[in-house]
């Protein structure tokens, strides 16, 4: 019999490591890996990002389909970034806070943690699995670019607890 | 008042408020959201020294508001010195079209760079909105 037997990366239950596997076992804990994960989503308090973030860019497609969506000349929605970003809000840590979703005018779809003037933190999931993040933590200040795999980068998570602990 | 054509660095800044993800109730507050670059790299901004705050009003609805495409509703400003604009390696640049008309460029090609000067923008900036 094959279960799943799988680390939890960075406290959520929503994504799991890449199957690269091709055996029947390997199939069936990809299935029971979508199974579970389905599961979760279900949850009110375990699926919170993914659904949040689902919500929000609904809205978002809605709201910024076209070019010039912002009167200022803005690029339509990024879908890929979209695809991305959805990945993205399935590895966020239960305890962090549901962020903000925006669409940039570039088109791409950031998350922004926003306690204050001096306490931001935000991340852009671009298309090519770019993260490109930037903070303002008191008098310090942080910005750089990460590579999205099967885990958020630790740079990443450093940062949300930074400004969640400011 | 007429305004010189250098920007003076106690000069004040207003960024119309354009959106309610441009601002944060609860610290009273601007946000990022509200200095992001457009696409072409020039942030629009009014010259506001020497205006009452009904001047700001009127020309951010009859200059902005008015002449966008969609309708929007005008929040409230972002109230800048330009010194916070020069500070971060930015240039206002008058071109003064509309009247008092000023555009905010020289941001890096970077986006991580561009958001961390965003988020310094913000933090520099004073909240008005209009009631």
């Amino acid at each position: 019999m094959t279960i799943v037997c799988d680390a939890l990366p960075n406290s959520s239950f929503l994504k799991f490591p890449s199957n690269l596997g091709v055996s029947n076992g390997a199939e069936a804990i990809k299935r029971q890996a979508e199974e579970l994960r389905n599961m979760f989503e279900q949850s009110i308090t375990i699926g919170k990002h993914y659904k949040e973030a689902r919500r929000s860019l609904t809205k978002a497609f809605e709201e910024c389909s076209v070019d010039n969506w912002d009167s200022y000349g803005a690029k339509a929605i990024d879908e890929l970034s979209c695809v991305k970003a959805i990945s993205f809000s399935r590895m966020l840590p239960m305890h962090v806070p549901v962020p903000e979703i925006y669409i940039d005018s570039d088109g791409e779809v950031t998350f922004e943690w926003y306690l204050g003037p001096r306490e931001v933190f935000s991340v852009t999931v671009r298309g090519n699995d770019e993260l490109v993040y930037a903070g303002l933590f008191g008098a310090n200040k942080t910005h750089g670019v990460e590579h999205l795999d099967d885990e958020l980068p630790e740079t990443i998570l450093d940062n949300i607890s930074r400004v969640l602990t400011e | 008042m007429e305004l010189p054509n250098e920007v003076n660095a106690n000069e004040s800044l207003a960024r119309y408020l354009t959106h309610s993800n441009h601002y944060h109730v609860p610290t009273s507050s601007v946000k990022p959201k509200a200095f992001e670059p457009p696409a072409d790299l020039r942030l629009s901004v009014f010259r506001i020294d020497g205006l009452t705050i009904e001047d700001v009003w009127r020309i951010g609805q009859l200059k902005m508001i008015n002449s966008m495409p969609q309708p929007r509703t005008l929040h409230g400003v972002a109230d800048i010195k330009a010194s916070a604009v020069q500070d971060l390696n930015l240039t206002v640049d008058p071109d003064n079209n509309p009247l008092r008309h000023a555009s905010i460029v020289g941001w890096p090609e970077d986006k991580s760079e561009r958001k961390s000067i965003t988020q310094q923008l913000a933090a520099r900036a004073k909240l008005i909105l209009r009631s």
